[in-house]
């Protein structure tokens, strides 16, 4: 299986907050979602990987080259969080500028999203609400026909129909099994209905990156007393919580969890749920 | 190359076009009603003030070019081009303007041509200086430290002046030997300013492509 994205030992150090030796994989074929709380640094992990930032240590392949690579580089399409690069053009010359600098630039393609999206026409995309801009950015992105896709917080600020909207293109476009798409987003919803792996990254490292169906069935949210989370086996606790109204604890292995604890509630974790565990954890 | 340079226009179009025009109208005005006619030559300098200006703000357009297949150094290459091309809008307007100057004067058309063609060199020459020091630190700072040094210029050749004696005999002297190199100044300028610009875009690349956005 070819692997569009492979990141090793990736460290970046800034002024209170670094990017700890972080692996990440993503082989064609796969849709694989970025988690991690404000300021866990996806996107300076995005960047990373695609050259955009230099890393103190680490090695990062992007479509097997190094991410400077112009061959790379032309085989992937990025779309970042409220890129307003565009704002004072319209639709038609997006097109006209990207025809310029990308010589894989599919005029009809481009078109054929536009109508697809309701998108376009003379209107300054600077007067486009933001659902509209993400549209635009992404058949700007996917008229270049890449191979990958990088997409940093596509959803965020869109209402439920529009996401919805987004989650169907990214189907259509991962209906072709070499095309892959690595995308950070903090609507985890949208995540569980796309993505086959979940890459969790807390405080700049990466506690992991794992099949999605096998992360949920590893993983379930016990709620009984305090007393009897503290009773199970060290290793099977993830990380717990107490409140006003009982306990909490994110487990693993909730087969082995159930037998010891068989009156206890037991539901499946989501992935915010393992995030809020992990975010506030008081114990491994 | 061809759509980074028409992105830097149509941007340009938006932002300062309109503003190029009134001005444009306003010292079409002043050079033909007062013979101001050091205001044509001005626009070309201030067309080069322009172009550097799209540089603020540009981040989101260089984080997004960054990820497609261009170069450092096509990078560098299209904002000097663009420059040029904004700076052409400059040198095409005081052309026709001083050309009627010219002609209702009947000063002789070679010093205004000599003119414009130096002051856009020198505006292009400062543009390609500029480049990679704003990229590098900031377009405020970088306009700052080059405000500051044209100050030491004009201080200097102030002091100088002075010290030319009371009648102005030493200048009048500098002049004339201007004068009488003129073809041969104008060839060594233009050699400096490509060499200049050649600098100024190879010092450009290369903080592209250390740059981090």
């Amino acid at each position: 299986m070819e692997n569009w994205i492979e990141a090793c030992g990736l460290t970046k150090r800034y002024k209170g907050f670094s990017l700890q030796s972080v692996d990440l994989t993503v082989h064609a074929g796969s849709v694989v979602g970025l988690v991690g709380e404000n300021g866990a640094g996806k996107t300076t992990l995005l960047r990373a990987i695609l050259g955009m930032v230099r890393v103190d240590a680490g090695t990062v392949r992007l479509m097997g080259r190094a991410p400077q690579d112009p061959r790379a580089r032309a085989q992937v399409a990025a779309v970042f969080e409220e890129n307003a690069c565009f704002a004072w053009l319209d639709a038609f010359q997006v097109a006209r500028v990207m025809r310029g600098i990308v010589p894989e630039w599919d005029d009809a393609r481009y078109a054929e999203l536009l109508e697809a999206f309701g998108i376009g026409g003379r209107k300054l995309v600077k007067d486009y609400s933001k659902g509209m801009r993400v549209k635009l950015n992404l058949a700007a992105a996917l008229a270049r026909h890449p191979r990958l896709l990088l997409l940093d917080e596509p959803t965020s600020g869109l209402d439920p129909v529009a996401r919805g909207e987004l989650m169907d293109i990214l189907l259509a476009y991962m209906q072709d099994e070499r095309n892959a798409i690595l995308v950070s987003s903090h609507i985890t919803s949208d995540l569980e209905r796309i993505a086959d792996q979940i890459a969790y990254l807390h405080a700049g490292e990466m506690l992991f990156q794992r099949d999605k169906l096998e992360l949920m069935e590893d993983m379930a949210v016990v709620r009984c007393a305090m007393q009897r989370i503290d009773e199970l086996p060290p290793e099977l606790v993830i990380a717990k919580r107490g409140g006003a109204f009982g306990a909490s604890a994110l487990v693993r292995q909730p087969e082995r969890v159930r037998a010891l604890m068989p009156d206890a509630v037991m539901d499946a974790a989501s992935i915010d749920d393992m995030m809020r565990y992990y975010a506030g954890r008081d114990a491994e | 190359m061809k759509g980074l340079i028409l992105y830097d226009l149509y941007h340009f179009k938006a932002l300062y076009w309109k503003n190029l025009l009134l001005v444009g109208a306003l010292y079409l005005v002043l050079t033909l009603a007062m013979r101001m006619t050091f205001l044509i030559y001005f626009l070309i300098w201030m067309t080069g003030v322009y172009a550097m200006g799209l540089l603020s703000g540009s981040e989101g357009w260089e984080r997004f070019v960054r990820a497609l297949p261009v170069s450092a150094q096509t990078m560098a290459g299209a904002k000097l081009l663009t420059m040029a091309i904004i700076e052409g809008f400059g040198v095409v307007y005081a052309l026709v303007v001083g050309g009627i100057l010219t002609w209702i004067t009947g000063e002789p058309l070679s010093e205004h041509l000599m003119s414009v063609f130096m002051i856009a060199a020198l505006a292009l020459t400062m543009n390609a200086v500029m480049l990679p020091c704003a990229l590098k630190w900031g377009v405020e700072r970088t306009r700052n430290t080059l405000l500051l040094f044209c100050v030491v210029i004009f201080a200097a050749a102030a002091f100088f002046g002075a010290r030319s004696g009371e009648d102005g005999a030493g200048l009048a002297q500098a002049q004339a030997w201007f004068a009488g190199h003129l073809a041969g100044i104008a060839a060594a300028f233009i050699a400096l300013a490509v060499m200049v610009c050649a600098a100024g875009w190879y010092a450009a690349a290369h903080v592209y492509a250390r740059r981090e956005v």
